[in-house]
C-alpha cells in the first residue's frame, strides 16, 4: 500500500468539506410541505378584477358597520363589528362541484371566515358558474378593538373555490380597515346571479 | 480511467437500461390507474351522426340557443350575459345491459378550440338552476336508466353568452371511463 | 480495580430511589383537583374560553327548527364562548366547539348534543370567529322526569390538545377532549314558553 502524501490529504478534507456544504445547501433551501403544497396567490385592490385558475372575482367594496341587515331579513347581532364586502365571482374554466370555498379575511396572522349566519343572504359557499358571475355580500365578524384606533389596519381578503387552498388558486385582495369609517347600520344587497 | 469504464462496462450498461426502465414503471402503474378512473379517452362524433357506446346508440337531433337579452330569454329568467343551450339527444338502448336497465350517464357541456379535444371552458347541466325554463311535459333531462324503449331527452346548459360556436356535449358513463362520448354540435 | 458495567448501573439505580425517598419515593402522585366554576365564570382552554351561563328545560326549540320526540324535553345549556386561537373554530361535534360542553350523569345524555345554535339568531353550527364572543346554546334531548325545576345539574367543561403535521393528516386541528372543570348549573323549567332572545329569522 502506498503512502498517501499530505497533499491527498489535504484534498480529501477539502472534497468533504465541500460535500457538507453541499448537502447543507441542499437542506436548507429544500422546499419544506407548506411550500410546495401552499397555494398560488393572486394579489390585488379593490375594484381590480383577480383571476386564478379556476376563480376570477372582483371585490367592488369593504364597509364596517355595528349592525348588517341581508336582503333576505336577516340581521346580525355580533358582540364586535362586521366587515361587509361586495364582490363578484365565477369560475373560469371547469364549474363542476365548484363554490366560493375559502372566504376569509386575515389581519395580522388571524383568519375569519365569512358568516353563513345570513343563509342565502350572502354568497358564501354558494356554487359558481364558469364565467357567470355570483354578486352579493359576505359578512366577517371581527372584534371591535381593530377598528376602535385610527390607525392603518391592513387586512387581506382570500377567496378561493377550495375550503381547503392548498395546491391551487388564492385571490388575495388588500384593504385598509382603518381607512374606512365605523357606519351604523348597513343593509346588504340580495346576492344575484349574471354579468353586472 | 478508460481501464476503470471497460472493468464495469457490464454493469454500467445494466444502470443506464435499468433505471429509466423503474422510473417509468413506477410512474406508469400510479398514473394509469389515476387516469383510468377520468374522462380522458373521448370517442368523437361529428355533428348529426350516430355513435354507439356502452351498448346504445346516441344522435344530437337539434341545437338551440337563445340569449338572455331574447324574448325566450327573458321568460326563461336566464342570468345577464348568458346563453341557454337546448341539446336534443335521441337514445336507443340496446338489449345489450343484462339488468333491463338502459345507460347512465352525466353530462356536460365543452367549449372547444379548433379540432381539439380538450374543453378550454365547461358548463354542468342546469336542471336545477335557478331559472324558469322547464323541459316540455313527458320529455326527459338526462339518462333515464329505467326507459329500455327508444326515447329522447333535452340537456339544458346556462353558458356564457361569449362562448364560441364549437361546442360539445361530454357524455360520461361510469362504467366506460375512461372513454367517453364526444358528441360535436 | 476494574468494576463492571452492571455493578456500576445496578448501584446507580439504588441511589437514585433511595435519594427519591425524600420526594415520596414510589407512592401514586396525587393528580390535581378538577376545578370547579361558578355559574358565569369562565374556564379558558387552549382553544377555547368557554363560560356556562344556565341551564334550561324547554318543550321546543322553534327558531332552530327541532321538536323531540313525544315524551322528551329539550335540555338547553347557553354557554358563552370565546375562540382564543388564531382561526376560525367549528362547531359541529368531533371536531368543533360540540365537544367541549357536557351535562354529566343525566339519563339520556351520551354524547353529542342534538344541535349547537346561536341564542341572538337561532344558526345552527355557527364558525367562531377568533376574539368576538358568542352565546351558544347547547341542546340535548332528554326523557320527561329525567331533569327538573331546581334540580342541580353538573355541566363538565372540556378542553383539548393541539396537533399540527403528521404523517397522513395536514394543517392544525385540536383534539382528544378532556374535562378540565365543572359548573354546577340550577335547571329553569320555562316550559312551552321561550326563554331566549331572538331576532327575526326569516326561514
Amino acid at each position: 500500500m502506498t503512502r498517501v502524501s499530505a497533499w491527498q490529504r489535504v484534498g480529501n478534507g477539502v472534497g468533504l468539506v465541500g460535500v457538507l456544504a453541499i448537502a447543507w445547501f441542499i437542506a436548507e433551501t429544500t422546499p419544506t410541505e407548506e411550500a410546495w403544497q401552499g397555494p398560488i396567490v393572486v394579489s390585488g385592490d379593490i375594484g381590480e378584477t383577480l383571476t386564478g385558475r379556476n376563480i376570477e372575482a372582483v371585490v367592488s367594496e369593504v364597509r364596517i358597520t355595528e349592525t348588517v341587515t341581508a336582503s333576505n331579513g336577516w340581521a346580525g347581532p355580533t358582540t364586535g363589528v362586521w366587515v361587509v364586502v361586495d364582490a363578484s365571482v365565477s369560475a373560469v374554466v371547469d364549474d363542476l362541484g365548484a363554490s366560493l370555498g375559502t372566504a376569509d379575511l386575515v389581519i395580522d396572522g388571524v383568519t375569519y371566515s365569512a358568516s353563513e349566519r345570513p343563509d342565502d343572504g350572502t354568497i358564501a359557499r354558494q356554487p359558481l358558474t364558469t364565467a357567470i358571475p355570483v354578486s352579493g355580500p359576505l359578512m366577517f365578524e371581527i372584534p371591535r378593538e381593530i377598528v376602535e384606533t385610527e390607525a392603518s389596519q391592513p387586512a387581506t381578503i382570500q377567496l378561493a373555490i377550495n375550503s381547503d387552498p392548498r395546491a391551487d388558486s388564492v385571490l388575495a385582495i388588500e384593504v385598509d380597515l382603518g381607512a374606512l369609517p365605523l357606519l351604523p347600520s348597513v343593509d346588504t344587497n340580495e346576492p344575484s346571479w349574471g354579468a353586472l | 480511467m478508460k481501464r476503470w469504464f471497460k472493468r464495469n462496462a457490464v454493469a454500467l450498461v445494466a444502470v443506464a437500461v435499468l433505471t429509466p426502465t423503474t422510473i417509468a414503471v413506477t410512474f406508469s402503474t400510479e398514473w394509469s390507474s389515476y387516469l383510468s378512473t377520468r374522462a380522458t379517452q373521448p370517442v368523437e362524433v361529428a355533428e348529426g351522426r350516430t355513435a354507439e357506446f356502452d351498448g346504445t346508440e346516441w344522435r344530437v337531433t337539434r341545437t338551440e340557443r337563445v340569449s338572455s337579452d331574447s324574448r325566450a330569454g327573458v321568460e326563461a329568467g336566464l342570468p345577464a350575459g348568458s346563453d341557454l343551450v337546448m341539446v336534443t339527444v335521441e337514445v336507443n338502448p340496446g338489449n345489450a345491459t343484462t339488468e333491463d336497465e338502459s345507460s347512465f350517464c352525466t353530462v356536460r357541456l365543452g367549449e372547444y378550440e379548433g379540432s381539439g379535444d380538450t374543453a378550454t371552458r365547461s358548463w354542468g347541466d342546469a336542471t336545477f338552476a335557478a331559472i324558469d325554463y322547464r323541459n316540455p311535459a313527458g320529455v326527459e333531462s338526462g339518462c333515464s336508466p329505467d326507459i329500455i324503449e327508444p326515447y329522447v331527452f333535452i340537456s339544458t346548459f346556462v353558458i356564457a353568452d361569449d362562448a364560441s360556436d364549437n361546442l360539445g356535449v361530454q357524455l360520461e358513463i361510469p362504467d366506460r371511463l375512461p372513454q367517453y362520448l364526444l358528441l360535436r354540435l | 480495580m476494574k468494576v463492571p458495567t452492571r455493578w456500576l448501573v445496578a448501584v446507580l439505580i439504588a441511589l437514585f430511589l433511595v435519594a427519591s425517598a425524600a420526594f415520596g419515593g414510589l407512592e401514586d402522585a396525587d393528580t390535581p383537583p378538577l376545578p370547579q366554576l361558578d355559574v358565569g365564570e369562565s374556564f379558558t382552554g387552549a382553544q377555547l374560553r368557554i363560560a356556562v351561563e344556565d341551564a334550561v328545560l324547554i318543550d321546543a326549540f322553534p327558531e332552530a327548527f327541532i321538536t323531540p320526540q313525544p315524551g322528551n324535553r329539550l335540555l338547553v345549556i347557553r354557554a358563552t364562548v370565546d375562540n382564543v386561537w388564531d382561526k376560525p373554530v367549528t362547531t359541529i361535534s368531533r371536531i368543533g366547539a360540540a365537544d367541549n360542553v357536557r351535562p354529566r350523569g343525566i339519563d339520556g345524555i351520551e354524547d353529542e348534543p342534538l344541535t349547537v345554535s346561536v341564542i341572538s339568531d337561532g344558526s345552527a353550527y355557527p364558525k367562531l370567529q377568533p376574539a368576538v364572543p358568542i352565546e351558544l346554546a347547547f341542546v340535548w334531548e332528554v326523557p320527561d322526569g329525567a331533569v327538573s325545576q331546581s334540580d342541580v345539574i353538573t355541566v363538565d367543561v372540556l378542553d383539548k390538545t393541539y396537533a399540527a403535521g403528521g404523517l397522513v393528516t395536514y394543517g392544525e386541528r385540536f383534539e382528544n377532549p378532556f374535562v378540565a372543570a365543572y359548573v354546577e348549573v340550577p335547571v329553569t323549567d320555562v316550559g312551552a314558553g321561550v326563554g331566549v332572545d331572538q331576532e327575526s329569522e326569516t326561514p
